[in-house]
């Protein structure tokens, strides 16, 4: 009987022991995790759940590049002017090109690829008159006349 | 003793019981029954969903699964070995299920809570909360059975596995102040903290209150 007491105590603070190293190291690498309330339900918010998430979730993976954009977007240097925007059809998807100015002026161009647009809305942008996008909003061209690209 | 005073008593015993242990055996069943579906071992149950990064412990998931069955044979065996007639006419059932209680307790139930409340939901006082619990929960359950295996004092093992069956209830009444607090409309994270203090303190403080009424020798009892 005192064998089995014996081990019961060492039992208890091994489990003591062990679990405050465990979180020690958690804290240490920072994936100790954190219960966060939102206004209906308990999410974890932690960054190793995220990490769990991504990992077996595609949805959250999604979430986490979304918020990863976010967060990135936020760093960069605010957009001050469009100079130039333009839309190229290829293949019934529709590119927009926008070159733009930043804050510190240095150009670059970007293309935003809309590949979830109807054929009947890609048929309508077609007869807006693209060289009027520089000049403020698209304007439909009246004529019948498709534009040249 | 005059016949009223004995008929009060019975009716007054009679209360108790009707209102102390069937609801309390009812509450222990149902805890024990929405503890089964947990060990299909899937992560998807609404406890371990907002503990993925834990739940990817494999010393957590092993603890987590051995102290809800540990646990479960803790209050069913508990159930029983507060009945004076099990006592009397079946000492042996009093005496088997007991040690299952003992062995269950000591090398699993509370070596295994204890890991976990380092990751309990809730603050730094939260985990404190049921730190203290898992140690005394070991403490009363190890001087329990002291009392009665070396020392044969049966008075001071009666009132330490009061003790210690106090901080098993705990999983039970923490779970009807929750509901209670919840109809009440009380935000989640306070409703958890006080139903979580009042469960260890409020079950600690009435056994005491309960071993105090019943024992003149009460601090004898007491001897660490």
């Amino acid at each position: 009987m005192k064998t089995f007491l014996t081990i019961c105590i060492c039992a208890m603070v091994t489990a003591g022991i062990y679990g405050f190293a465990d979180m020690a190291g958690d804290v240490k690498n920072g994936t100790m995790i954190r219960y966060d309330q939102d206004d209906e339900e308990y999410v974890d918010v932690s960054q190793g759940a995220l990490t769990v998430g991504i990992l077996n979730n595609n949805a959250t993976k999604t979430q986490a590049v979304i918020s990863e954009t976010k967060t990135a977007s936020k760093q960069q240097p605010e957009i001050k002017l469009i100079a130039k925007k333009k839309i190229v059809v290829k293949d019934e998807t529709v590119v927009e090109e926008k070159e733009v100015v930043s804050v510190n002026e240095e150009k670059f161009t970007t293309d935003v690829i809309v590949d979830s647009v109807p054929k009947e809305a890609v048929k309508e942008d077609l007869e807006i008159n693209y060289r009027e996008f520089s000049r403020g909003a698209p304007r439909k061209h009246k004529s019948k006349k498709h534009p040249k690209e | 003793m005059n016949s009223r005073i004995l008929s009060a008593k019975n009716a007054i015993t009679f209360g108790v019981f009707v209102l102390f242990w069937i609801p309390v055996t009812l509450l222990s069943l149902l805890l024990v029954f929405n503890t089964i579906p947990y060990f299909s071992f899937n992560a998807d149950m609404p406890f371990l969903e907002t503990r993925e990064v834990l739940y990817a412990k494999p010393v957590w998931r092993i603890c987590f699964y051995v102290h809800i069955a540990a646990g479960s044979f803790c209050i069913l065996t508990a159930l029983v070995q507060f009945s004076s007639w099990i006592l009397k006419k079946r000492k042996k059932l009093h005496i088997i299920s007991g040690k299952i209680y003992v062995f269950v307790v000591l090398l699993i139930g509370a070596p295994t809570g204890f890991y976990m409340t380092f990751f309990a939901e809730g603050g730094v006082g939260e985990r404190i909360c049921f730190m203290l619990m898992a140690i005394f929960w070991f403490y009363s359950t190890l001087r329990g059975f002291k009392a009665a295996v070396y020392d044969k004092n049966f008075l001071s093992h009666k009132y330490w596995m009061m003790r210690s069956y106090s901080m098993a209830l705990t999983a039970v009444t923490f779970r009807i102040y929750h509901i209670i607090f919840d109809k009440m409309g009380m935000v989640h994270f306070d409703n958890y903290s006080l139903s979580l203090w009042i469960s260890v303190f409020g079950n600690a403080l009435v056994c005491e209150a309960i071993i105090f009424s019943q024992s003149k020798k009460y601090l004898s009892t007491l001897k660490f």
